[in-house]
């Protein structure tokens, strides 16, 4: 039964190999070469995505940040007042005030809402001008 | 073509490269022909559709990863729109039963495939695998002709590697029992003339 099998394997292979291999038109490759002219690549490539701010950026925020409390701890200054803005958020914080609802809002909320705003509209811009050098 | 010069065509193709993808076209073109050619049985729509291949081929080359052989990532895009179209068309598929002719002597078939012509052999040999189920004219293509190995044949069709080994050795027979009735008639209709 194994050799009929191994015969018949054998007059299979040689069959499909007396079969041969089909060939398209002679003009197939100008043919697809033409449509792949007309076509772009398709535009879902991998978007290589490169961060906002680069290692150096980070390094130099880095940098920055501990060379700041260095020469704040060398000058033997404790503590920083933000009192220039003091004024801003008073104002800011007398709005509330003429609200119907009385909702009292602390120095901290204002100046964390001040600053998330602020990054906020820079990370925009920036992110902005980076889509449009894509 | 070796891997590590498809890898630089592909590179070439998508930096922009448009004539470097002829390179692909030339070396896959017939393979996938066939393949369409014999899920579909029309050379008009076989060649319609290898050529929908060879762009779909284009467009997705950014998604190709080089982890499968890329005659494999082909012959899988080739098979999948075959059968699509085929499945679409909604074509009758003739099966063919497995009558057990095991048993009949295997060199009467290969003897008179040795005497008759080429183009007589060609064919008889391709109407007989024209009437296999489609996918089982797949396998046997692939592992016969294109000599894959079983686990690349798999990952084409989509199915298990023992599924393969079913699908092969019941196609296989069915070829052969094909091929045996087919001669039988041609030795007849030789006889009566």
């Amino acid at each position: 039964m194994n050799t009929t099998n191994d015969n018949i394997e054998g007059m299979v292979k040689t069959a499909i190999k007396m079969a041969s291999i089909e060939k398209p038109s002679d003009n197939f490759l100008n043919s697809v070469m033409d449509k792949v002219d007309g076509l772009g690549m398709e535009r879902d490539q991998k978007i290589i995505v490169n961060p906002l701010i680069t290692w150096k950026g980070w390094l130099f925020i880095g940098v920055t940040i501990i060379a700041i409390f260095a020469l704040l701890s060398f000058f033997g200054i404790s503590s920083v007042s933000l009192s220039y803005f003091d004024s801003y958020i008073d104002k800011v914080r007398s709005i509330s005030f003429s609200f119907p609802i009385s909702i009292s809002i602390s120095k901290i909320f204002l100046t964390g809402l001040f600053a998330f705003v602020f990054f906020f509209i820079i990370e925009i811009s920036l992110i902005t001008r980076r889509l449009k050098d894509i | 073509m070796e891997p590590v010069s498809e890898h630089i065509i592909i590179q070439r193709i998508l930096d922009g490269d448009i004539k470097a993808f002829e390179d692909i076209v030339l070396k896959y073109q017939d393979m996938v022909y066939t393949l369409s050619y014999r899920i579909l049985k029309n050379h008009e729509e076989a060649e319609e559709l290898a050529q929908d291949v060879f762009i779909k081929i284009y467009q997705s080359l950014c998604r190709f990863n080089n982890k499968s052989k890329l005659s494999t990532w082909i012959y899988r895009i080739t098979y999948n729109k075959a059968i699509n179209k085929f499945k679409s068309q909604k074509r009758q598929i003739i099966t063919t039963e497995i009558n057990d002719k095991s048993e009949f002597n295997t060199c009467t078939v290969a003897d008179v495939l040795f005497e008759i012509s080429n183009t007589e052999k060609r064919q008889i040999i391709n109407e007989s695998i024209l009437s296999l189920p489609e996918t089982e004219r797949i396998i046997l293509t692939l592992y016969y002709f294109e000599e894959l190995p079983i686990g690349e044949v798999a990952e084409i069709v989509g199915i298990s590697k023992q599924n393969v080994k079913v699908k092969l050795f019941r196609s296989r027979q069915k070829l052969y029992n094909k091929l045996k009735d087919k001669i039988d008639q041609e030795i007849t209709e030789y006889e009566y003339n």
